[in-house]
């Protein structure tokens, strides 16, 4: 085997491995991960000051103490563009999601996240939450396009069939307001490959529920 | 400083997942690849300045990790004997990982295992791969060919072996 070819092989077989590795993100929310590095700045810097000014006392030891800010309990201001959905923090807070396709459901839960959207995000399954009621509002804090379609019910829902049925392709736009989002609820995303589902079955859906809400999530669901 | 954060928020988003995967191919632990990029992203959040500049961020991050892993072993391995962690390493973290591989991968010295990291599993160019690790193209050539060898060399012996079963 020449060397091209071994290159090829022992790369071919680690990217194997590599790809085999289940989809993660991280647990640790990015605005942890700033608090965390700040401590170790503040003790590095502590440290460095007490070697270098033990004899001054205490003055300066006490001013960077101060310096640090705490955790952060707001939501990061957030702009990820990708070519599969983009999430946008705007300059009054509310928060504008545009979902062309279900890519990387991961990290566009944690980039919600991050942007103080709770959200639940399937690529490759339709995931409705278990109960006749268990829909929850959204009026006040979320508009929705396309909205023409949005049926105006109780609860907030919708979802497009598979190709053919005349419902439009996957290009969904929300602008949410954060800060009026109910405590304990949250948006349930889900969506398939539309070349792999039945014209009559859902293709992608979501719908505003309750963390708590039991969720039942299959491959095919009729609409 | 808001900006910085927002910048370093997606890029954090956006590469964990990369960045995971390729340590831990690299040291065949799920949960100690995982706190050790938790870490190396700490470190690039107070080098944020500097790293944002860099060609290949995701590179520092899976560079430092690496670092921080062969820092980690060395506590370690007065009190875990070889052959044991080996196994458990192999067998108890639930990844899924072709442990032969993983096993040969970890055998390699530090710079080689950057190099094949940056090189075939972030698939960097040369170029690319020499600026991230501070050293020449001609370097990181020589590694990688020493490096993809020496798998090799455990690749086929694991395949032999399962073919004579």
């Amino acid at each position: 085997m020449n060397d091209d070819a071994m290159l090829t092989d022992i790369r071919d077989s680690l990217t194997e491995v590599r790809d085999s590795l289940p989809q993660a993100h991280p647990r640790i929310p990015a605005s942890e991960i700033i608090v965390m590095a700040s401590r170790h700045r503040t003790r590095r810097g502590l440290a460095s000051a007490a070697a270098a000014f033990a004899a001054i006392g205490l003055t300066l030891t006490l001013a960077l103490l101060v310096l640090p800010s705490g955790g952060q309990a707001h939501p990061l201001h957030v702009h990820v563009h990708l070519d599969a959905w983009s999430v946008n923090t705007n300059p009054n807070g509310t928060v504008t999601f545009n979902l062309m396709q279900v890519s990387q459901p991961n990290q566009l839960q944690h980039v919600l996240a991050e942007a103080g959207v709770p959200a639940r995000v399937v690529w490759g399954e339709v995931c409705l939450a278990k109960g006749q009621h268990v829909l929850l509002p959204t009026e006040g804090f979320v508009t929705f396009s396309p909205s023409e379609t949005w049926p105006d019910q109780p609860g907030s829902f919708f979802g497009v069939t598979g190709p053919g049925t005349g419902d439009p392709a996957l290009d969904w736009s929300w602008t949410i307001n954060p800060a009026k989002i109910p405590s304990g609820a949250r948006f349930l995303i889900s969506a398939i490959p539309p070349d792999s589902v039945p014209p009559s079955d859902y293709q992608a859906v979501w719908e505003f529920v309750p963390e708590s809400a039991p969720v039942a999530c299959a491959r095919f669901t009729k609409s | 400083m808001e900006h910085d954060q927002r910048e370093f928020a997606e890029f954090y988003a956006v590469a964990w997942d990369d960045c995971l995967r390729i340590v831990v191919v690299s040291v065949g632990d799920g949960a100690l690849a995982e706190d050790l990029v938790a870490e190396a992203f700490t470190k690039a959040w107070a080098s944020w300045r500097k790293v944002r500049g860099l060609a290949e961020p995701r590179a520092w991050v899976i560079r430092v990790a690496l670092n921080a892993h062969v820092s980690w072993w060395r506590r370690h391995r007065r009190e875990v004997a070889l052959g044991s962690h080996d196994a458990t390493a192999t067998t108890s973290q639930g990844t899924g990982l072709d442990s032969s591989l993983v096993a040969a991968l970890r055998r390699l010295p530090l710079r080689q295992r950057q190099v094949i990291a940056l090189r075939l599993l972030l698939d960097l160019d040369t170029a690319t791969t020499a600026e991230m690790l501070g050293m020449s193209a001609s370097t990181v050539t020589t590694h990688l060919h020493r490096a993809v060898a020496a798998l090799r060399r455990d690749i086929p012996a694991r395949n032999d072996q399962e073919t004579v079963r």
